[in-house]
């Protein structure tokens, strides 16, 4: 309890420092939630450079706008969920964010048990960049942000029932791929 | 999550989730780089912004003050017309005075010929208004007394204008007799034979019916003797008197056989007798000539302090032995940190800028005549500059004696650049990203000065600021952004290369407003131009500009004793 005060006073200091502009504690906030911030912006972003480019672009955000902090959640949520907003931005300025006309017939795969533990981090987020804009988007917001799909809706100006099939179908379209890459399966037998 | 969202929310979503929740991956050491780049531009984007609001607000008191100019011009012009008119009307009051004599006596020879329709001129100001006592007359009713100095008068002139000269002596001896409640002021009209000049005299007096009545008549020269030097005439203040002083008449309506005329225009000079000026005249007397103010200024000061620029000699590099008078040590550095050094320093008096500063002072004033003003009072000021530095010196030392090499604290390009460091060598390094350095001056100033001031309308008052201050440098702190290079704090007791005690001159310009009689409000800006350079003379390398501070004054004034109607 007590380390958590100490925890929480430091941040509350280096939220103070990053309001008065101290570009020393900026550098250190920085250094405490980039990588996290850079595997967000990896999951949404195709490349590592645009993810670099949000990654920038939030934390600026973030250190114009760290007066607003109302201290009513984690720093890291609230510093998540500009990162994540400038990432949509980002996305959507690219255009990006079109619907896809995905030509190919999806297998409607049955739910199996994913052991993804298999995979390395660098797999599981090809697999994810490999997703169509929209579909990543929305599985990202869904299945790792926690956000349902009526926020999903209104943060990307879709419907509640647009997002819903569009997670359907990134979801089919990820299982299609976990099930080339057979290693569920493989596990699932090995399992068995 | 709704039922359909938890019905999607599988293995799958559970696993991913697991796996990204607290994964990490390194941006490359160039992203902070480029988002401190978009913070300094943010910042400057800022500073740009402030300095354009503090350039309208500059050229907002430039047009407010040439509105203030005109007004002033305006006002001084007024002045000057009155003044000239009132000379004009007194020349031209004497011209008609001789014109009247005749005038006069052709009415009286008129009225002796017929007693009809006497048409009545501005004899009507040169009757008496009241003569000798008579007998009885205190016991009479008002009407009774007129008719008693009518008859009093048309024993003067001709029995036979006697009903229309009653008629006018009953408007003078009304308005006198309006005076019984304590009235101020009394007009008294007197005449000589011998001049037949008009004297006019307010007193101020509360004197009863009969003591007026019963007053003689001095002769004119004496009644002109007897104005007080206070004395406004209503012909100065009315217009239409003074018309009707310059032409020797009265209106045309007045010409007319309106018997109420007379009484209408002594009542009307009673009446701006007691004006609004007066009365604020009564109370300038009434207030103190002291007054006590306080005052707030955001400024921007420039600090104007240069340091020399290093230059490489070719001597030094191709190590010739240079003639001629030997040049002072400089300290051994490599190449790399000469270069860095003249960097630094171009970039010091590139980004050095002038930075938000402000002031507050506590002032009593002393007023010396109608528009002027001695001030003096207290002073706190805090002056800020900035710079923005990439460069950190390290300066090192040799001790011969125990031949070790100690460091002393990194410092930004400024400190090194002052006569007072010499080093040994000197090593100056490049930081990856710009930092900030403040540079902060607290002060105490004990200021003596003059105010000038002047009426732009009932409530509203210009002025004009000029004086001299001594300026106590109370504290200097140097102060850095980044942790690598500590603060520096020359208190006023310590060795300090900044002037302890500056003289500067202050110039303000500005509007007020009256609040109340004792209280006002004033706003302008204002100039402080040092007279010395901050840094002292045997210090400074370059040669030193002197600082100034270019702002926005406020302040509250309050008249002392002053009843505060």
């Amino acid at each position: 309890m007590k380390l958590l005060s100490s925890n929480k006073s430091e941040e509350e200091k280096l939220i103070e420092g990053c309001i008065a502009g101290k570009r020393d504690m900026q550098r250190l906030l920085y250094d405490l939630y980039a990588k996290k911030m850079m595997m967000v912006c990896l999951r949404y972003a195709p490349t590592t450079f645009e993810a670099e480019d949000i990654v920038q672009e939030g934390f600026v955000k973030v250190f114009s706008n760290i007066q607003n902090f109302k201290r009513d959640c984690p720093l890291e949520y609230w510093i998540r969920k500009i990162i994540v907003n400038t990432a949509l931005k980002h996305l959507r300025q690219k255009s990006l964010l079109t619907v896809s006309h995905e030509s190919e017939e999806v297998e409607n795969l049955s739910s199996g048990d994913y052991n993804l533990n298999d995979y390395s981090m660098d797999e599981l987020l090809s697999i994810i960049q490999s997703l169509a804009p929209r579909y990543r988007m929305v599985f990202n917001l869904y299945a790792i942000e926690g956000y349902n799909h009526k926020e999903i809706g209104e943060m990307l100006d879709i419907s509640e029932g647009t997002s819903k099939s569009q997670y359907s179908r990134a979801r089919a379209i990820l299982q299609s791929i976990l099930a080339q890459q057979d290693k569920p399966y493989k596990e699932h037998v090995i399992n068995r | 999550m709704s039922s359909t969202d938890k019905k999607d929310y599988g293995e799958l979503e559970q696993s991913m989730w697991q796996r990204f929740q607290d994964a990490e991956a390194t941006p490359g050491p160039e992203v902070w780089s480029r988002i401190d780049h978009a913070l300094a531009m943010q910042e400057n984007a800022k500073y740009k912004k402030r300095v354009l609001f503090y350039r309208q607000l500059s050229a907002a008191c430039f047009i407010l003050f040439l509105l203030a100019g005109s007004a002033l011009v305006l006002h001084f012009k007024q002045d000057q017309e009155a003044a000239l008119l009132a000379t004009t009307t007194q020349q031209q009051n004497k011209t008609i005075a001789e014109p009247t004599e005749t005038g006069n006596a052709t009415i009286a020879d008129n009225s002796a010929s017929s007693s009809t329709s006497p048409k009545p001129g501005n004899y009507s100001l040169l009757e008496p208004a009241a003569n000798n006592s008579l007998p009885g007359y205190e016991t009479q009713e008002t009407p009774t007394i007129a008719q008693a100095q009518t008859q009093n008068y048309s024993r003067d002139l001709n029995e036979t204008n006697a009903a229309p000269r009653s008629e006018r002596s009953y408007a003078i001896a009304q308005s006198n007799y309006n005076a019984e409640n304590n009235t101020s002021a009394t007009i008294k009209a007197g005449t000589t034979e011998t001049t037949g000049l008009v004297a006019a005299t307010i007193v101020n007096e509360n004197k009863t019916e009969t003591e007026t009545q019963e007053r003689s008549y001095m002769p004119a020269g004496q009644a002109i003797a007897n104005v007080p030097a206070d004395y406004t005439s209503p012909a100065t203040i009315n217009p239409l008197l003074r018309r009707n002083a310059v032409l020797g008449t009265t209106t045309p309506e007045s010409k007319s056989d309106d018997p109420e005329a007379p009484h209408t225009q002594t009542g009307l000079a009673l009446a701006l007798n007691k004006t609004e000026e007066s009365d604020k005249k009564e109370a300038a007397v009434t207030a103190s000539r002291w007054n006590v103010g306080m005052g707030y200024g955001s400024t921007y000061f420039t600090q104007n302090i240069n340091i020399p620029g290093y230059t490489v000699t070719p001597q030094q590099i191709l190590k010739v032995p240079s003639f001629g008078p030997p040049e002072p040590p400089k300290p051994s550095m490599s190449v790399e940190s000469e270069e860095n050094m003249r960097d630094a320093r171009i970039e010091f008096k590139e980004n050095t800028q002038a930075a938000m500063s402000f002031n507050v002072d506590a002032k009593a004033g002393f007023r010396i005549g109608k528009r002027l003003k001695m001030l003096t009072g207290l002073g706190y000021s805090q002056n800020s500059s900035k710079t923005r530095s990439s460069y950190i010196v390290e300066q090192f030392l040799f001790n011969p004696r125990t031949n070790e090499r100690s460091k002393l604290k990194p410092t930004t390009v400024f400190l090194p650049s002052l006569d007072t460091f010499t080093t040994d060598s000197v090593s100056v390094v490049k930081t990856k990203q710009p930092f900030d350095v403040d540079y902060s001056y607290q002060m105490l100033s004990v200021p003596l000065g003059m105010q000038v001031e002047g009426n732009l309308g009932q409530k509203w008052y210009w002025y004009a600021t000029g004086s001299m201050a001594v300026n106590f440098l109370m504290q200097t702190t140097i102060k850095s952004s980044v942790p690598e290079i500590e603060s520096v704090t020359y208190s006023a007791t310590d060795d300090s290369p900044f002037r302890k005690v500056q003289f500067s001159g202050n110039l303000g310009m500005g509007v007020g407003k009256r609040i109340s009689n004792a209280v006002t409000v004033s706003v302008g800006p204002e100039y402080r131009s040092f007279f010395n350079s901050m840094l002292t003379d045997d210090k400074a390398v370059a040669t030193q500009g002197r600082p100034y501070t270019l702002g926005l004054n406020m302040g509250v004034n309050y008249i002392l004793g002053h009843d505060g109607k």
